[in-house]
């Protein structure tokens, strides 16, 4: 006990040190503007990826004498986002310069609510349009970062993506492994792909593992959004939903999985209630989730086009049009420039899509400039030696973002789950669809 | 006879209650078990059935991992020992002295403001917390602790609990006596009055103690600085890709932050255990 | 020494003056923020510059004029007919209410066994400690335990159901409302129960041994102690258990956010979980995020004061008693 009453004297005169150094810290403020001359740049991200590579920037270039103050909140239930948010807003000297936003909240900062923070590319960087041209950039990137007209937010990882599949099952089902021959198999289209379900299923496989994996692609086939001037819209190829996912249920396509989940992941592997066919995604999902997952199959898999071009993730980054100097613009649109357009084998993007970032090598990844891709080497043991990008490419290339809204994250969320009440035949379509769009008026006012 | 039926009757429902309490003890457990099993068990392997009874080998694997990032031990335990001991603290000793106000004092608002603190208690915190946390990035406050230790200086609802146990144990005639030998009013709360709160103070102590020390998005918003980091957020920060999630080395995170909260509980779990009886001064 | 019979009063205010000055600083804005916006048009993002006022409708009269009038309770009216909402406060009474009630009940019997001054339970001390444990892991363990718990179509729950011939096909926990909630409500039980245990055995360590061992020289057996001595001096800090079960179930949010994000079919959606939606996602409704909080706070208020009716007896006496002992003192202190 006396040791705790010790504890406690000592936190409690810490706390009362702390106290001190907060209040002068915060006390005066005007005192310390020297800070917006002394060469700070405030990045702040969600995952330490982007604060990491402009580290090594620094190291490649010793004469880029700024320095980085980084700030890496996990975005667990949000947190990274409020706290992004109420520092654009606060403002000051610790605001962020440099910012990080992911596909679900992207939209927020480039073109919705918080968008108003973000300065255009064309002040950061010179020659801005002709060196996006350069790099070859997949039009649906730029639209996402796009804000009236004006880039606000580029990124350096390419998401377009392709149908994942096991060769060994292709193989027994079809008597080939070739891309191209099961392209023509599994798509272009769902009728085709339902043609080809019901083959793998006869020989006992599930083509995919879950509604997930079918919702994502479909979803970005769709000509019109969630929201068309702000009154809901079900477009036709997203209210195909409904029958595709009973068809798919009522016989057994999929194994049922909800991605992410164990079941999901042991699908991957030859551990799920029935072998997969295929996963649909990136290629962080091949690098992140199946390598490792995939136990036995590793090297049983290949890439071909998706029967629905679509894309899956992605970091954009923005900058603060608080930014007083000019010279911190500059600053601030070299790192942008090297991370998101500098095509030169010494660009940011040279070395991730090999995987020659660091000395000892890392995954090779998708990057957003398809001259890059090009002239990089995308052989991967996982694909059996096939070079990823020979689809990759194309698949980044047919891709689409023009009908996303902000607000597709949670949008996106309850129709699934009405999709799913659907076909597990606790309500009717007539149903799940007034539900859905009860819901979008309920919980975000449009009607 | 009667006397040998009940004590089958009662030799039964003592057996019940032995049963009944292994079984609630295995359930208390399980999480913890499977948490320490999990540190040790590689991604792919937590990722292929998160509850698993048979550890692995990679314990060292994700313990390299850990090190690798901002999760640095020793400054989380610092930053959360501070947090939480400040937070409980000012918590556990200013309801004190306010439930003591409002159980030994006769003063004109004590009605109205009980009232009071029960009603703030009641308001759902969601919104509240948005004004907070605007509150603390406009007063520049992000970085500092000492938005997790002051307010609990003011916890409506351990002032209530305070106020109850008083009710139920205090008696004014301690304070009287006291008054007669010349005691100043804050010298017979301190030394008097608290010591009867023990098993109280106990409680609400290691209560605090826990939902502070496990708090994880008031940090993450407020806390940017990765040397103010508390041991959640750094547990936290260990997911690494967004893509990717480094269960195993989480799970070991999450396992060493527990761990000093495991210390903290079984010193105070004894004053609940051992329990203080006040009978003695009681009229 | 006459005249320092009136002035204790003022160590009631001067010993609360920490709470109140901490909660005007931090408390204070926070609140009205909450309270006031419930009010007023203000929705979309907080950016600055922004300026929000009360609400506000235009009214056509007979004669076609348009006059704008103010509106302050909009935004109830709004929430009225929002079926979210209405269907989240059904969800929040029922979970709770599944949830409570066992808790209560286990954690007297449990605090009641654990104080028996007659044959001591061998190993109290560790069980006592034990069963607080489920509240020291974080809620998003927790969560994600459970998860993987019921995972769908391969989990523990499944693959043991299957394997004990009780399932014939793995069920998709999942996608059912009942058994979503039931999953919630149990994990808010074990996480609950061990707190409200240790609260009351708190509550009958403060009651004062003699009441029992005169029961005991009466013959009074432990069921009968139990009912007519345990369970009348508890009543205090069980209102206080009361009150505060009562408030934590209107607010309940991690465990279903975390661990079905308020599904299936909105069917494990909160009170909490709405609120929380309307301010920080999707179109920043802050206002309909507060008057919601508000509607809360009044159920939450009428609820209590229901409660603090049914309990007043013993709060009542108590204080009289207290009251009487202090004019007795005093009259004492006068006299000396």
């Amino acid at each position: 006990m006396k040791k705790f009453i010790a504890l406690l004297l000592v936190s409690i005169l810490s706390i009362s040190v702390l106290q001190g150094c907060g209040s002068s810290g915060s006390g005066d403020v005007p005192s310390v503007p020297q800070l917006s001359d002394n060469r700070v740049i405030n990045v702040w991200a969600f995952t330490p990826e982007i604060p990491d590579a402009i580290n090594r920037y620094k190291e490649f270039n010793p004469s880029f004498d700024w320095e980085i103050n980084v700030t890496v909140i996990n975005d667990q239930d949000g947190a990274y986002e409020v706290a992004l948010e109420q520092a654009l807003v606060a403002g000051g000297a610790s605001a962020p310069d440099l910012y990080t936003a992911e596909q679900a909240f992207v939209m927020k900062f480039t073109q919705g609510g918080f968008s108003s923070f973000a300065i255009p590319y064309s002040y950061l960087i010179d020659d801005l349009d002709s060196k996006i041209a350069a790099a070859q950039v997949a039009q649906y990137a730029v639209d996402v970062g796009t804000r009236n007209g004006e880039i606000v937010g580029m990124r350096f990882q390419e998401t377009g993506a392709c149908l994942i599949y096991r060769r060994s099952i292709a193989i027994d089902t079809w008597g080939t492994d070739n891309p191209a021959e099961i392209e023509k198999i599994t798509g272009p289209g769902w009728d085709q792909f339902l043609v080809a379900a019901a083959e793998l299923n006869a020989k006992g496989y599930s083509i995919v593992s879950g509604d997930d994996d079918i919702y994502k692609v479909l979803k970005d086939g769709a000509a019109q959004g969630w929201l068309v001037d702000g009154k809901i819209t079900i477009d036709p190829n997203r209210e195909y939903l409904f029958d595709l996912a009973e068809v798919m249920h009522s016989n057994n396509y999929w194994n049922g999985s909800v991605a992410w989940n164990e079941s999901w992941n042991a699908d991957m592997s030859d551990n799920g209630i029935r072998p997969v066919f295929a996963f649909l995604g990136p290629a962080w999902l091949i690098n992140y989730v199946m390598a490792d997952n995939a136990g036995s199959t590793y090297g049983d898999w290949a890439v071909t086009m998706p029967p629905v071009p679509f894309t899956w993730g992605g970091t954009w980054l923005i900058a603060n049009q608080a930014i007083d100097s000019m010279e911190k613009r500059e600053a601030v649109g070299k790192l942008i420039e090297w991370v998101t357009l500098d095509t030169s084998d010494t660009g940011f993007q040279y070395f991730f899509a090999n995987g020659t970032l660091y000395d000892e090598p890392g995954t090779k990844d998708t990057v957003a400039s398809r001259v890059v891709m090009e002239k990089s080497d995308g052989t991967l043991d996982f694909l059996a030696g096939q070079n990823m990008f020979d689809y990759f490419i194309p698949a980044a290339a047919a891709a689409r973002a023009d009908h996303w809204t902000e607000h597709d994250r949670y949008i996106d969320e309850w129709y699934l789950d009405q999709v799913r009440m659907f076909y597990m035949g606790n309500k009717s379509k007539e149903q799940a669809i007034a539900d859905f769009k009860q819901k979008i008026t309920d919980e975000l006012g449009f009607e | 006879m009667d006397r040998s039926k009940t004590n089958v009757f009662s030799m039964i429902s003592k057996g019940f209650m032995y049963v009944l309490c292994v079984f609630l003890s295995a359930l208390s457990l399980f999480p913890f078990i499977i948490m320490i099993i999990n540190a040790t068990r590689s991604t792919p392997e937590i990722r292929a059935s998160a509850v698993s009874l048979i550890p692995s080998v990679y314990f060292f694997d994700n313990l390299a991992y850990m090190e690798r990032g901002v999760f640095n031990a020793w400054i989380g335990l610092q930053n959360s020992m501070i947090v939480s001991v400040g937070a409980t603290v000012c918590a556990v000793y200013f309801s004190c002295l306010t439930a003591y106000a409002l159980m030994a004092y006769d003063w004109r608002f004590r009605q109205p403001f009980f009232t009071f603190i029960v009603a703030v208690m009641m308001i759902p915190a969601q919104v509240s917390a948005i004004g907070f946390y605007q509150l603390v990035y406009q007063m520049d406050m992000t970085n500092s602790f000492i938005p997790f230790i002051i307010p609990a200086i003011a916890s409506p609802a351990i002032v209530f609990f305070m106020r109850q146990y008083l009710l139920a144990t205090f008696s004014i005639d301690i304070v009287n006596s006291a008054r007669i030998d010349g005691a100043k009013e804050l010298y017979t709360f301190n030394f008097i009055v608290l010591p009867m709160m023990k098993p109280a103070m106990a409680i609400q102590a290691i209560f605090i103690f826990v939902s502070t020390w496990n708090n994880l998005f008031m940090p993450l918003v407020l806390l940017t600085d990765s040397s103010k980091f508390t041991m959640p957020v750094m547990v936290s920060q260990l997911r690494g890709n967004i893509y990717r999630v480094e269960f195993g080395a989480i799970y070991l995170g999450l396992t060493l932050s527990i761990l000093p909260l495991f210390i903290i509980y079984f010193a105070l779990a004894r004053h609940i255990i051992a329990g203080v009886q006040l009978g003695g001064v009681k009229e | 020494m006459k005249h320092k019979n009136f002035s204790y009063a003022k160590y009631g205010y001067l010993f609360c003056i920490p709470f109140v000055v901490i909660f005007l600083i931090f408390s204070l804005y926070p609140l009205i923020f909450t309270t006031s916006i419930a009010f007023t048009d203000r929705a979309g993002p907080n950016l600055p510059g922004r300026e929000y006022s009360i609400l506000k409708t235009t009214v056509t009269d007979e004669a076609g004029n348009t006059t704008t009038k103010l509106d302050p309770f909009g935004n109830f009216r709004l929430l009225a007919s929002n079926m979210a909402f209405r269907t989240s406060l059904g969800n929040t009474f029922l979970i709770w209410g599944i949830n409570f009630v066992p808790q209560l009940l286990l954690a007297i019997i449990l605090a009641n066994w654990f104080t028996l001054r007659r044959n001591k339970v061998k190993g109290q001390g560790f069980f006592k400690i034990v069963f607080y444990m489920p509240n020291i892991i974080t809620a998003a363990s927790i969560a994600l335990l459970f998860r993987a718990l019921f995972g769908f179509p391969q989990g523990v729950v499944n693959d043991t159901l299957i394997s004990l011939g009780l399932l014939s096909d793995p069920m998709n926990f999942e996608l059912d409302a009942w058994a979503s909630r039931l999953t919630i409500a149990f994990i808010q039980f074990w996480m609950w129960y061990g707190y409200t245990m240790l609260i009351v055995i708190a509550g009958i360590m403060g009651i004062n041994p003699e009441m029992y061992e005169s029961a005991d020289i009466d013959g009074a057996n432990s069921f009968k102690q139990f009912i007519y001595i345990t369970i009348p001096n508890i009543k205090t800090v069980m209102l206080y258990v009361l009150i505060t079960s009562l408030i934590g179930g209107l607010n309940m949010f991690d465990i279903p956010r975390l661990y079905s994000l308020g599904g299936p079919d909105g069917k494990t959606q909160t009170t909490s979980l709405f609120i929380y939606g309307q301010a920080f996602e999707g179109t920043y409704r802050y206002n309909l995020a507060s008057a919601a909080s508000l509607i809360i706070f009044a159920i939450t208020a009428i609820l209590s004061g229901i409660i603090f009716y049914l309990m007043r007896d013993k709060d009542a006496a108590q204080a009289k008693k207290l009251e009487r002992s202090r004019i007795k003192a005093l009259k004492k202190e006068r006299m000396g």
